[in-house]
């Protein structure tokens, strides 16, 4: 009898596993063609030569590779990890399809807080520890809002969106203040870009994401519990207060870690999570790791994409993810008959 | 022996002055299915939520004879299973995932495969083997109330506590859950208690019942001697003719509400 249980059970997942082998794939493979992108497109033999045995390459090509454009591949891959993820659990414990850090205001005050720093002439550290405290900063505000008993999940995300104005507004703000070449800066910042990773930067994110993201792992039956309502979860044995602050702290730092040293790259929070939904489900176990997964593939190849519409040019990141993201956010998401978002 | 012991329970929403609940006492007894029963809005959800610390009210509750304020989480979780009033948010796990969360207490990463075996044997029981991989927003009101038990009953709690367990159900269903109920209440010698709002179901399914009115017990005890003419004008504001049928269960002919009979649209 239990057999039967068993046959269903895996024959429900094998799919699931199926999708993680494909995404994985595709993600060291958009690694690969990111590293070999550039203004100097180098063959895809020397790159993994030069990835796995450093020393045979040639010094030109190791500093092509190892300190320019291997660390912004994987901060890609790393950033949109870290915006699948935190995008995914935001959507579960709100009850909301809309959640994302950037839907609630984190990009855009990250965004402010870049902006501070440089009207104040910081350099590239200050940009990220100010934009970072601003994320937090934000976080603790919409969360100290949903403790309150009365407040829902949709109420949470609609003070996030008013909060987005209005640090959107705080920024122009300050940009309407702003010497022409602060006005550059700043603009540039918003636009979303890899191209200042650096592989301390990279380290802090990853660490961040290694640290964050299984914890959030372990509570993930917790989080399925979740789809069925939050009473339903009460009843269960689950501290539904509890389990949300904790999931908001760390999907807090792993928002503010991403957009501290890319600046705002909208959308890949919001999509990610859709498009892990269709492929596999709510099953949280499944759904948390597929939205970092179709995070980190969107993002990298986001940056690819970036290289190689006018060769020689990098676009900023954070334009291309809208762009590209878009139409295939639609096709994923339409294409379930039903429309069971 | 009393399963469940609820002693002086009061309760008011935050912010509000009035109290739902003013004093609540009642017991309810292991192998016997105890309901509650009352008018909209007299408190019997509220009570539940009270009993099971979601509501911090006052007064004291006990489960197996042990104080629940003295009970970890966990003990209570294990001891009590909790049916919720029908949910609202339509989940696309499968009905074989909503069953295997009723056993959160020893889920893993990986699902082990005791764990899978008292699902799907509870989904056997239940005769719901084949929409074990259906998504849960695909079945009918009927299927996800019995999914529901089955999530509630599959870690063997000692305890049953279900909210209106036959809330939108057809004829046919509503007796079929409450003869799975009350079966499954004996045969384990579990207590069971539970909201119901039809008193003709309560009458013949609950062996105790416990009529709420303005947040107090206004009666209590076997159906016969609660469910009276002058019982029921009283607390839910009604006429209606109290008959026994030929088993001895009284039957109720509601005539017409009370309420009713003072319109006057002239």
């Amino acid at each position: 009898m239990s057999g039967q249980g068993r046959q269903i059970y895996v024959r429900q997942n094998r799919k699931k596993y199926a999708f993680f082998f494909v995404l994985f794939m595709a993600a060291a493979l958009f690694l690969v063609v990111d590293v070999m992108t550039g203004p100097a497109m180098l063959p895809v033999k020397e790159v993994l030569e030069c990835l796995f045995y450093k020393s045979r390459a040639s010094d030109n090509t190791r500093v092509i590779v190892w300190s320019m454009r291997l660390p912004v591949a994987l901060m890609a891959l790393v950033v949109g990890t870290a915006l699948g993820t935190s995008g995914s659990v935001m959507q579960t414990i709100l009850h909301n399809p809309l959640a994302s850090p950037y839907t609630l205001g984190i990009g855009a005050a990250a965004g402010f807080g870049a902006s501070l720093a440089i009207i104040m002439g910081w350099g590239n550290g200050g940009i990220s520890v100010l934009s970072f405290t601003f994320a937090m900063l934000i976080c603790i505000l919409i969360y100290l809002l949903g403790k309150r008993q009365d407040v829902s999940g949709n109420t949470m995300v609609l003070s996030g969106i008013a909060l987005l104005f209005l640090f959107q507004a705080l920024q122009a703000l300050l940009q309407y203040g702003a010497s022409e070449s602060q006005n550059q800066s700043i603009v540039f910042w918003s636009f979303g870009s890899l191209q200042k990773t650096s592989w301390m930067k990279l380290g802090i994110a990853a660490a961040i994401c290694a640290v964050s993201i299984p914890f959030i792992l372990l509570d993930s039956w917790k989080y399925t519990a979740l789809m069925l309502g939050d009473e339903k979860a009460e009843s269960l044995g689950i501290e539904v207060g509890r389990l949300k602050m904790k999931a908001f702290f760390l999907i807090s730092l792993l928002s503010a870690a991403a957009v501290c040293f890319t600046g705002t790259i909208g959308f890949i929070g919001l999509a990610g999570p859709h498009i892990a939904r269709k492929l596999v489900g709510e099953d949280q176990r499944f759904y948390i790791p597929m939205s970092a997964l179709c995070g980190a593939v969107l993002l990298s190849l986001a940056s690819i994409l970036s290289k190689t519409i006018q060769p020689g040019l990098i676009f900023p990141i954070g334009i291309i993810t809208s762009i590209i993201g878009v139409p295939f956010f639609f096709a994923v998401v339409f294409r379930a008959r039903g429309g069971h978002v | 022996m009393s399963g469940v012991l609820a002693e002086n329970i009061s309760y008011s929403y935050p912010g509000a002055s009035a109290k739902v609940l003013d004093g609540v006492s009642f017991s309810a007894e292991c192998g016997k299915v105890t309901a509650l029963i009352g008018a909209n809005g007299t408190g019997k959800s509220t009570l539940l939520k009270n009993m099971l610390g979601i509501c911090h009210g006052d007064g004291r509750v006990c489960f197996s004879g042990r104080n629940r304020d003295e009970m970890s989480r966990k003990e209570q979780t294990r001891m009590v299973g909790y049916m919720t009033q029908e949910t609202p948010l339509l989940s696309s796990l499968s009905v074989l995932d909503v069953v295997l969360l009723g056993r959160m207490e020893t889920l893993r990463l990986k699902v082990d495969s005791e764990d899978l075996e008292r699902a799907w044997s509870i989904l056997s029981l239940l005769h719901m083997e084949q929409l074990a991989d259906r998504p849960f927003y695909a079945l009918s009101g009927g299927q996800r109330r019995m999914v529901g038990i089955a999530q509630t009953i599959v870690r063997e709690p000692q305890i049953l506590i279900m909210d209106e367990p036959t809330a939108n159900l057809d004829m046919q269903k509503e007796l079929e859950v409450l003869e799975l109920i009350r079966a499954y209440t004996e045969q384990k010698q579990i207590t069971t208690l539970l909201t119901l709002h039809d008193l003709n179901m309560a009458a013949r399914y609950a062996d105790y019942l416990v009529l709420l009115y303005g947040g107090k017990v206004y009666s209590s005890g076997e159906p016969e001697t609660v469910l009276t003419e002058e019982t029921i004008r009283k607390t839910y504001g009604i006429c209606a003719i109290v008959q026994n049928d030929p088993y001895g269960i009284p039957m109720i002919h509601p005539i017409s509400s009370i309420q009713a009979q003072k319109y006057c649209f002239a």
